[in-house]
């Protein structure tokens, strides 16, 4: 456990500088800034009401928020924490260690998570607080987060050993994200389990009241997927196990140095 | 006495007698680096694949589409083509301009700084200036080639098929050329400053040009957000759109509909999207100059 | 007892038949040796093959044929085998935002120490970087950082160290100071595999080297040895003595010595026969009255050797 912890303490120091820290906060929390700007300037208009202001919430979470800004900060993120020791030959100081090769894995993909989820939570949190000031119920503040929560870990167990295997990785990521699936899997929803911020917003359609999934546009937004937290979670910890097991067996199997 | 004789050649050190090409050389040098390192000239194979698809994706649909044209009597290009003319065709290389230059402006910048050879550049008769212009240069004329070269294969293609005559229809279309390469301008303006700047900061190639597309392709959904929030100034959030500025240039100039694009459907004209393109422009160069000058 | 050179008689890395190559590049072929207790100089021009065979004895790399065992396992057959090995890369390997104690501290904790910073104070202390153990690694210079690196290393007191150019960036001071190091540990039965361009050092350190020349093994064993077994070259001496002429002019008489060379009461000789000599010049010098003042081989050094190996004779 000390080993696993000092992974992830060391990871997250070395990938998380005070200048990406400050850049990623920025966009993270970019959808509660312009919710923000949205609140003060109908406030007190006919142009705003509890409806109008929730269904613009969920617009921007669907349509921003989860969708593009969750994966891009997570991608930014994850492609680093192993990335980055690749790259600056720190590899060796790592795998040369009497670590189990799966434990390492699971400690990259958990520094990214937890990193990334320091962002996009606060991010999350940020808005979740303006939207319940605006409709007035607090009851959509937990399910975004645990909605972002899923996602940023799903992506960052899917972006960590892009990270790892190629040099070009935010280019890759960033095709994933746009145009399979904000392009392919929004035209095809039987694809929609195969996208982890559908997962992610299937986890909160399952946790938050009824007139959130009402709103959703399901098409869009779940595809296929039907609404549950659990099964999201399920999903989510799938793709962590299967993504920490493939990272191990390259550890175990490749060359880690060029 | 004897006749036989000898020479001794002193292979020593032998300054250079030849042509010294002031400053100008030198920056005609960097811009050919540039290109070399922005298509994989004279580098291994596969640092050749991204460019050049890029470059295929650029070109051939243009050629293809003039070549069935003269193949193919029955075919009209402005009916049966996708890209019914100029204006289509300079959305296709948009895409790829962005594609592009998100690869090449962090090589160019990027890979010196990481290689230290900074100091080498600092160490020869050229200036700040000198750099930011060769590398911005090479980017700029790649940039342009891209959007002019297979514009110019339509045009002159398509002219050729012209009943008129070659010539007649190439004077005639002319105007359709200013227009391509206003629109031009405001493309590789528009696409390559945003990417210059990200590279003049970022420390690595990679999150830079993941940066800058993220950038690029999430603005757009921020400028609809904002379209669709309507409070008092929201309208001003859509000016943030990136991706579009180019096209509301492009629009205008062949006098297309600009309904669908945000900030004009909030009620702003096209042009600001040229001031702002013009804005970008010289703000990344001024930026530029103040990150390196102090290094060089 | 062990006929071949290249191989010792209780070997803790054996490396047998190892090639490795890159695509098309050949960066090792065939080398067969084996390091036990002790330190053993590993030497080549750039280029060699050294740091490729350095990185697949840690088992950093995996041979393309050929085995490497390390205490008769492959390297990665179990991780628990990393707690007896240490390693000093080559290139950086730092983390430029901790303090070399956090540094060193966590090499500690990830090789399983009970008390990580107490093991690194140690550490640190062996290389003496105590007074600068609490400064950002980032703002080291680069003998800093190798000992930074050293002391990670070594902070665990592995049983086998693999030390690729650890003396690069060192100033004297330090480098004698490592030197010093490294003998001590190779005494108490640990295996050290040190490659060095610096070969002055390596010579201070070790009789025994393998010397990899564009990736085969070119030469095993005792520095001397291996100088003798270059028998096609003949071997260089100086002799510094008074009446230089009268006794050049002699010694050229004897059919083992191939040529002198006369400059300032120095005579410098090439010979076949190093032994021959000796008896030789001491003949002479009775027979004739001459002082010697000094008689000495001038390329049995690493260095000479070294460079008939690389230069091609």
């Amino acid at each position: 456990m000390k080993r696993f912890i000092a992974i992830v303490w060391v990871t997250v120091r070395q990938t998380l500088s005070p200048k990406r820290a400050i850049g990623l906060m920025l966009l993270s929390g970019s959808s509660a800034g312009i919710y923000l700007l949205y609140m003060i300037g109908t406030r007190g208009t006919s142009g705003r009401n509890v409806e109008t202001a929730f269904e613009t919430s969920i617009g921007m979470t669907v349509g921003v928020f989860m969708n593009i800004i969750v994966p891009v900060v997570t991608l930014i993120i994850a492609s680093s924490v192993l990335g980055d020791e690749r790259r600056d030959n720190t590899m060796s100081f790592l795998v040369l260690r009497p670590i189990r090769r799966y434990t390492i894995a699971v400690a990259k993909i958990s520094a990214a998570f937890l990193e990334a989820f320091l962002l996009t939570g606060i991010g999350a949190a940020a808005f979740g607080i303006l939207v319940g000031i605006a409709i007035g119920t607090f009851s959509y503040f937990v399910p975004l987060l645990v909605g972002t929560a899923i996602t940023t870990a799903a992506y960052a167990a899917l972006f960590v050993p892009l990270g790892y295997l190629l040099k070009r990785a935010t280019l890759i990521g960033l095709t994933y994200v746009f145009i399979w699936e904000n392009g392919i899997a929004a035209a095809v929803p039987a694809l929609a389990s195969l996208s982890p911020w559908r997962i992610g917003v299937s986890a909160m359609a399952g946790l938050a009241p009824d007139d959130f999934f009402n709103l959703v546009p399901a098409d869009f937004a779940l595809g296929s997927l039907t609404p549950g937290a659990g099964g999201a979670l399920a999903k989510a910890l799938v793709l962590i196990a299967l993504a920490a097991a493939f990272m191990a067996a390259v550890l175990r199997r490749r060359d880690l140095a060029t | 006495m004897s006749d036989r004789t000898g020479v001794v050649y002193d292979l020593g050190y032998q300054p250079y007698e030849g042509q010294r090409l002031g400053r100008v050389g030198a920056i005609k040098a960097m811009i050919k680096d540039g290109l070399r390192r922005t298509f994989g000239i004279r580098r291994k194979a596969r640092k050749k694949v991204y460019p050049w698809s890029m470059v295929a994706l650029a070109f051939l649909p243009a050629a293809v589409f003039v070549g069935l044209s003269f193949a193919i009597s029955s075919f009209a290009p402005d009916t049966d083509s996708p890209f019914g003319g100029h204006a289509e065709y300079i959305g296709l290389v948009g895409t790829v301009i962005i594609l592009f230059v998100a690869s090449a402006a962090p090589n160019l910048l990027i890979s010196d700084r990481e290689d230290g050879v900074l100091a080498v550049y600092s160490s020869r008769p050229l200036t700040a200036w000198d750099y930011i212009w060769g590398r911005a240069g090479a980017l700029a004329g790649v940039a342009a080639a891209f959007f002019l070269l297979p514009n110019l294969i339509m045009y002159v293609g398509f002219a050729a098929l012209d009943d008129r005559g070659l010539a007649s229809a190439l004077l005639n279309n002319s105007d359709d050329l200013i227009k391509v390469i206003i629109t031009m301008v405001a493309y590789v303006v528009g696409y390559g400053a945003p990417a210059l700047l990200v590279s003049t900061y970022a420390r690595r190639v990679g999150p830079a040009a993941g940066t800058y597309l993220a950038v690029i392709f999430i603005s757009p959904a921020f400028a609809e957000m904002f379209r669709n929030l309507n409070f008092a100034g929201s309208r001003y959030g859509t000016l943030i759109s990136l991706l579009q500025h180019p096209e509301v240039v492009r629009n205008w100039v062949f006098e297309r509909s600009q309904s669908n694009i945000p900030m004009i459907s909030v009620g702003f004209e096209p042009w600001l999207s040229a001031v702002i393109i013009g804005l970008l422009g010289v703000g990344t160069v001024y930026l530029m100059a103040r990150r390196y000058r102090r290094e060089l | 007892m062990n006929d071949n050179p290249a191989l010792v008689a209780d070997p803790t890395v054996e490396v047998t038949g190892v090639s490795k190559w890159f695509g098309q590049k050949v960066a090792v072929s065939d080398v067969t040796c084996s390091f036990g207790p002790g330190l053993t100089g590993l030497l080549g021009p750039n280029g060699a093959g050294k740091t490729t065979l350095l990185r697949m004895l840690t088992g950093l790399i995996l041979p393309s044929q050929g085995e490497v065992l390390v205490k008769g396992a492959l390297p990665r057959a179990e991780v628990d085998r990393f707690r007896d090995l240490g390693f000093v890369p080559e290139e950086s390997a730092l983390y430029n935002t901790l303090t070399a104690r956090q540094y060193v501290a966590y090499a500690a904790t990830l090789t399983g120490l009970d008390q990580p910073e107490e093991a690194a104070d140690i550490a640190l202390e062996t290389v003496e970087l105590t007074g600068d153990a609490n400064r950002q690694i980032g703002g080291f210079s680069k003998g800093m950082r190798q000992r930074t690196k050293v002391a990670a290393a070594l902070v665990h007191n592995p049983e086998i160290l693999v030390l690729d150019e650890p003396l690069n960036g060192t100033d004297p001071v330090q480098r004698a100071h490592l030197i010093k190091l490294f003998g001590k540990l190779a005494a108490r039965g640990h295996t050290l595999i040190v490659s060095s361009h610096v070969l002055q050092e390596v010579e201070r350190m070790t009789d025994r080297v393998i010397a990899i020349v564009d990736g085969k093994l070119a030469a095993a064993g005792d520095i001397g040895a291996i100088r003798r077994a270059m028998s096609d070259i003949p071997y260089r001496v100086l002799i510094e003595c008074d009446k230089d002429r009268q006794f050049a002019a002699a010694l050229l008489n004897s059919e083992a010595v191939y040529s002198v060379t006369v400059d300032d009461s120095r005579l410098r000789l090439e010979t076949s026969d190093l032994l021959g000599l000796g008896s030789l010049v001491a003949g002479l010098a009775r027979e004739l009255d001459v002082r010697i003042v000094r008689f000495a081989p001038e390329d049995e050094s690493l260095e000479s050797v070294f460079r008939y190996l690389v230069g091609g004779r």
